[in-house]
């Protein structure tokens, strides 16, 4: 039987890559001291931030949630309703979502698309002509920005860990997406109308964030968006969990060297590219109308010309 | 058979599952028993 290091307790994980076996006591101390310490060194939180967490109902954001309060953080949360009624997904993950608001006493905002955008994310996406993925990803990242600026949030927090960032930039790098690498970071600052995005949990893997979400006895939604099925990034986890079986670290020095020694040479040479208020909502985009935008009046248009028919 | 052992059958990795019997988070290393009843959580989620 492992033993944990620090009290010599039976120990619930043994991490490889930091050969470090701990308790069901002590690994919620370890999790949250490491969470500190990466919101310290990415300097994700400062004294005046109004901190916003984008919560989904799932392990991450939830423990995301749970962590920050436990940490003394005043972080409230933003469930963006995405209108998914297969298995009444998305009516089960807000439930989960405002279980801990309330055991958290601390407020859940919800947003829901189907309101705020004229249709839910699967009409959205089929409609639009677009992945559902990527019209969920565009769609949340401009409902969670705008809802920032236009209730004073200086700081989204996600709680995207190293499997999801290992994954994401596995995927870019076998496409040289330049621009997506130049912009892979725990930290994105502020600019332009665009709120600071951090990740808090970039240092855990998921099995990691899972068990500290369990041993804090937080139900969270276990079902897979039904979308999901599939997702490319599940196969580029799966590889990198195969190497990392084979090589402890090997995911964590694939995505901390790029970001501290790969990132800044691609951000010399890969600006950003421009951002300007959208003509519609004010929210920044490349273009003139920014991408939600486009998809909102692209669905009412094809819905107002099959009414007149 | 060992929880390592168990994970290897059901072809999962041990990097992204959790085995849980009675309430209790279980090791690779830990011995199963014939007639214990495990629950298997798999940690990955895509999107």
């Amino acid at each position: 039987m492992k033993r944990c290091l620090w009290c010599k307790g039976k120990a619930v994980i043994y991490m490889r890559e930091h050969r470090l076996a701990l308790c069901k006591e002590c690994y919620p101390k370890w999790f949250l001291r490491m969470t500190e310490r990466t919101i310290k060194e990415w300097r994700m939180i400062e004294p005046d931030d109004k901190v916003l967490v984008a919560v989904s109902g799932g392990k991450d954001s939830l423990g995301l949630w749970f962590a920050l309060t436990q940490l003394g953080y005043e972080a409230d949360g933003l469930y963006v309703d995405l209108g998914i009624d297969g298995d009444e997904y998305s009516a089960r993950s807000e439930s989960f979502a405002q279980q801990l608001s309330e055991r958290l006493q601390r407020p859940l905002h919800i947003v829901r698309v189907a309101e705020a955008m004229g249709s839910p994310v699967p009409e959205l996406s089929r409609w639009s002509g677009r992945e559902p993925c990527s019209a969920c990803g565009a769609i949340k990242r401009y409902l969670f920005n705008k809802f920032a600026v236009e209730h004073g949030y200086t700081a989204i927090a996600t709680g995207h860990n190293l499997d999801d960032e290992a994954a994401t930039l596995l995927s870019n790098l076998l496409r040289w997406q330049l621009g997506y690498l130049a912009r892979q970071a725990p930290t994105l600052p502020a600019h332009d109308g665009l709120v600071k995005k951090i990740k808090p949990f970039v240092r855990f893997t998921e099995k990691q964030v899972a068990l500290f979400t369990i041993l804090n006895g937080i139900p969270y939604i276990e079902q897979e968006c039904p979308f999901s099925v599939g997702a490319a990034s599940l196969f580029y986890k799966d590889l990198l969990n195969r190497i990392e079986e084979r090589s402890p670290g090997t995911k964590w020095a694939f995505y901390s060297q790029f970001v501290e020694l790969i990132k800044p040479l691609l951000s010399e040479k890969v600006p950003e590219p421009e951002l300007r208020p959208c003509l519609r909502c004010g929210m920044p985009t490349t273009a003139e109308v920014c991408v939600p935008c486009r998809m909102k009046e692209r669905v009412q248009n094809l819905l107002s010309r099959s009414l007149l028919q | 058979m060992t929880v390592r052992e168990l994970l290897r059958e059901l072809n999962l990795s041990p990097e992204s599952t959790l085995v849980i019997r009675n309430e209790e988070v279980l090791t690779e290393e830990e011995q199963l028993r014939e007639d214990d009843e495990v629950r298997v959580v798999s940690a990955i989620s895509g999107g």
